[in-house]
């Protein structure tokens, strides 16, 4: 073998291996140096123009403004500085703001780039006129709706949320007129238009209303999106919003439905009762969550039916709703456990029960002040404990730190025919350190009905 | 004829040593694709995943409590402050429940509840169900003692969610994993059914409320070299996703699709939740999707000592995977794909690692036989060095553009020192550590062959 032949083939292979590992060395170590160079010189401008702003602010309105080149005011450090110094959502500030814009001529600066071939200029052109949220910049933006560039497109549409003129929301309910969001190469993302709407507040709601009408589900589905991301009391609103639970779109009834949910009105909640079983998942979803969200106590009945929806997201949303509705709830739940027939359905109210933290209040409410829902809640947990549920109640009643929900928690589990219940029964007959539990489960355990589960042998023991 | 076979061999390994150069190559051009295509994503935009339930389906996190697992409470706040709209955690204790998952379900308040457990997958009994009314969403099984497949099995079967996120022992959940693995799931719905992403390495890391923080790269030569292994790990599923159509995952988190993993049995009794990356083979229209962004953090063996350890048991495992090809049993069966392709890839893993240096050693033989001529040789040599180089060297590019990477440039420079500890050193330890534990291996008895329930079967334990 040539040694010299097989050197030279390893150093070629040593040298390239090198040469890769060196190149890719290189890349990484200049990208880190060139960036953290960029945003060291950012910072250096970046407190550099502070001082220059902070001269602005403390000179009086109308006051001459220090001479400051061109070149600062093109660089988008110094206006970011500019606009997160006005930007606080004060009116005075707003005002100088827009009138510094004027001055230093950004609008017309920014309009002349939102005209820019590159798309990522005419970006940073409708993200800084949507900052300045000047009037005069709602043509400029209006025309980069239709950008062929989608990021331009949704920047304008946000940018045109954040000018608070009525031709910026006249813009954006022509957008939604014109259902760009949905089809076609213009499209803008819904997320976006419904953002830009729900910006513009009470104002957009009466223009956006009417749109629940529109032919297009697409836009009914919107407007009901706009009317839940802003509560409006108008009853005209209300009845709007009823009439489109009727939509024969489902998205337009879940998003009206989350709507009637976010208004607060509890009056408002009568119609969510049938939506409850609608033949769509997500339209239940969210009628039990609104009614849940308005502790709405008359759709207790129809809750509990939707404890055993096919989604468990569902259920799940309808056990914390009657949750929310409290006390009210659960003579109906406890009516559902004992009268229905179906042994699944029963199983699955009481899994999804388990999840909430009803089971635990109402052990409280054993021992509470109100005789009647001290009984109600008895009740309740006997059926529950007939069912399954003996987890957590067994937990209450070895570990409560009151006797009194102890002793009242063995009277109502006594005749609860399980065997693991019966165990705990008998284990507190003897160990508790409370007399009045140790009674209550000896009287627990004898004034069980003959031939139930450990009643002859409790009996017996207990004498 | 003793000279045609040597001859014959040398020709094979240089083969085989210039396609896995141009495989190499092949991936990690796939992978850069990937990432340029990903581009400044960071998986699903915030907005839609807040507003929309529809679009955005539930996930539910499956995490396996060891007993060794002094961390388990941290982890569980850290998993309940994960950025995504709707999800719930699932923990599995495999055997009783250790000091700290007790000290953690404690805090929690976590009450006993008699959940209904269907098991749609066998598994070993369920001996207890916990509920956190603060977590609203957190469920904890107590099961006997069985394996970590098993217990993630039986994770499966209390899962309510469409999909599910398993997560291996020790293992820690990016805050943001879930919308970076839920990303590519919603935009194909109906095709994706496995998602992976980046595990990354936790030494040298803090979690500061929840969320991983990322320090300096470790100067530990040990834990450098895991680093760059994970980053490797990450480049070749990355490239090898897209390619395939299913994939090798790396460590640490698999998101799957509830209903097609229990078509298939859900985990293998012998494997581990890698073994479903090949899901999408066992069914036409079926695809994974890798996402390039940390997803997941796991701690390493800090000492070479431990890497060793922790390496053999890799390839004892994986020595076990390979046996069960000629396992006639084993190979019937409807979801073999799942196992096999698992197999076979941790079979390629465990020979790479002797094809490698046994490639070098015979093209040099054959060399100096005259079997091979100069330009083969130098093609060999090329292949192997460069092909590892650019693999490591792509790794590290990769690590520099997703989101918490290592600050300093001192850390890049730590990791290219790795690459070339990789290289020379790390080669002859894992050849070294391969042939050590081939060569002590003892036949294993025949793994347990669990039949799969059907799905929907309504069966109460």
């Amino acid at each position: 073998m040539n040694t010299y032949t097989w050197w030279a083939a390893v150093g070629w292979g040593v040298a390239a291996s090198g040469a890769v590992a060196a190149g890719a060395a290189a890349c990484s170590l200049a990208w880190r140096f060139v960036r953290r160079s960029v945003l060291a010189q950012r910072d250096v401008r970046r407190s550099a123009y502070r001082s220059v702003v902070d001269a602005l602010r403390a000179a009086h309105e109308g006051a001459a403004v220090p001479d400051i080149s061109l070149g600062v005011l093109a660089d988008d450090v110094f206006l970011s500085c500019l606009v997160d110094a006005y930007d606080d959502g004060r009116p005075e500030n707003r005002r100088r703001l827009t009138a510094y814009a004027e001055r230093f001529g950004y609008i017309e600066r920014l309009g002349g780039l939102s005209r820019s071939p590159w798309a990522r200029h005419r970006m940073r052109s409708a993200r800084w006129l949507g900052r300045l949220a000047h009037p005069d910049s709602v043509a400029d933006l209006t025309r980069m709706t239709r950008d062929r560039s989608l990021r331009v497109r949704s920047t304008a549409v946000t940018a045109l949320g954040a000018v608070q003129d009525p031709r910026a929301l006249t813009a954006l309910v022509a957008l939604l007129d014109g259902q760009s969001f949905t089809v076609g190469p213009r499209r803008v993302p819904a997320s976006c238009l419904t953002d830009a709407l729900a910006a513009h507040g009470a104002d957009a709601v009466l223009s956006v209303l009417p749109r629940l009408q529109s032919p297009s589900p697409a836009v009914r589905a919107t407007a009901a999106d706009v009317l839940a991301r802003t509560p409006h009391p108008d009853p005209r609103v209300r009845a709007a919003l009823a009439a489109a639970l009727e939509d024969p779109d489902g998205e337009v009834r879940a998003r009206a439905a989350k709507a009637i949910g976010r208004s607060g009105d509890a009056g408002a909640a009568a119609p969510l009762v049938k939506a409850l079983s609608d033949r769509v998942w997500f339209v239940r979803l969210q009628a039990a969550r609104a009614i849940g969200v308005l502790a709405y106590g008359r759709a207790v009945r129809p809750l509990v039916s939707v404890l055993t929806d096919e989604s468990w997201q569902v259920r799940a949303a309808a056990a914390a709703a009657l949750r929310h509705v409290g006390d009210a709830a659960v003579p109906a739940l406890t009516e559902c456990l004992f009268e229905s027939r179906d042994r699944y359905a029963k199983e699955q109210v009481v899994e999804e029960l388990q999840r909430t933290r009803l089971l635990l209040e109402q052990v409280e409410a054993l021992d509470g002040a109100h005789a009647g829902a001290a009984f109600v809640a008895q009740r309740f947990l006997r059926e529950m404990a007939r069912h399954g549920a003996t987890a957590v109640l067994l937990d209450a009643l070895r570990r409560h730190p009151r006797a009194s929900v102890r002793r009242r928690l063995a009277a109502a589990l006594g005749t609860v025919d399980v065997p693991r219940v019966l165990t705990v029964l008998h284990d507190l007959a003897e160990h508790d350190r409370d007399a009045g539990v140790r009674e209550a489960a000896r009287r627990a355990l004898t004034g069980r009905p003959p031939g139930a589960a450990g009643g002859t042998a409790a009996r017996e023991r207990a004498a | 004829m003793i000279d045609a076979m040597v001859s014959a061999a040398a020709r094979l390994f240089a083969g085989y040593a210039i396609l896995t150069g141009l495989g190499g190559a092949a991936v990690v051009l796939s992978a850069a694709w990937v990432v340029i295509r990903s581009g400044r994503d960071d998986g699903l935009p915030r907005r839609e995943a807040a507003e929309d339930e529809r679009a955005v389906p539930p996930v539910s996190v499956v995490v396996v409590a060891a007993d060794e697992d002094s961390d388990i409470g941290d982890r569980l706040d850290a998993l309940a402050a994960l950025d995504y709209p709707a999800f719930e955690i699932v923990v599995v204790s495999d055997g009783p429940i250790s000091p700290a998952l007790a000290r953690a379900m404690a805090r929690l308040q976590t009450q006993a509840v008699d959940l209904i457990y269907r098991p749609l997958i066998k598994t070993g009994r369920v001996t207890g169900c916990y509920h956190s009314p603060i977590t609203s969403n957190l469920v904890v099984l107590e099961k006997e003692p069985a394996s970590t497949a098993d217990a993630l099995n039986a994770g499966l079967n209390v899962a309510r969610s469409p999909y599910v996120c398993l997560v291996e022992s020790r293992t820690w959940l990016d805050r943001s994993a879930l919308r970076r693995l839920m990303a590519p799931v919603i935009e194909d719905p109906d095709r994706v059914v496995v998602s992976a992403g980046m595990a990354r390495v936790m030494n040298g890391c803090v979690v500061r409320d929840g969320d991983v923080a990322v320090g300096a790269c470790p100067s530990n030569p040990a834990v450098a070299w895991a680093v760059l292994g994970g980053l490797r790990s990450a480049v070749l599923a990355a490239g090898a996703s897209p390619l395939l159509g299913a994939g090798a995952a790396p460590r640490g988190v698999l998101l799957v699709h509830r209903t097609e993993a229990l078509r298939v049995g859900g985990v293998p009794s012998d494997g581990t939740i890698h073994d479903l990356a090949w899901l999408p083979w066992t069914r036409s229209g079926l695809r994974s999707a890798y996402v390039p962004l940390p997803v997941s953090w796991t701690r390493v063996p800090a000492t070479f000592a431990d890497l060793a350890r922790a390496y053999r048991r890799r390839v004892a495992a994986a020595v076990g995977a390979m046996r069960g090809l000629w396992n006639r049993e084993r190979r019937r069966g409807e979801h073999g794909a799942v196992k096999h392709g698992a197999r076979f890839m941790r079979s390629a893993w465990t020979l790479s690692a002797l094809l490698d240096p046994a490639a070098l050693a015979v093209a040099t033989l054959g060399f100096g036989r005259g079997d091979i001529d100069f330009p083969l040789l130098l093609a060999v040599w090329v292949s192997v060095l460069v092909g590892r180089t650019a693999v490591s060297s792509v790794a590290i590019l990769l690590h520099d553009v997703t989101p918490k990477r290592y600050p300093s440039s001192w850390d890049v420079a730590r990791l290219f020192l790795a690459a070339v500890f990789d290289l020379t050193v790390g080669r002859l330890l894992a050849l070294w550590w391969t042939v050590s534990t081939l060569s002590c291996f003892r036949r294993a008895g025949p793994p347990t062959v669990v039949t799969p329930l059907t799905a929907g079967a309504d069966t109460r334990s």
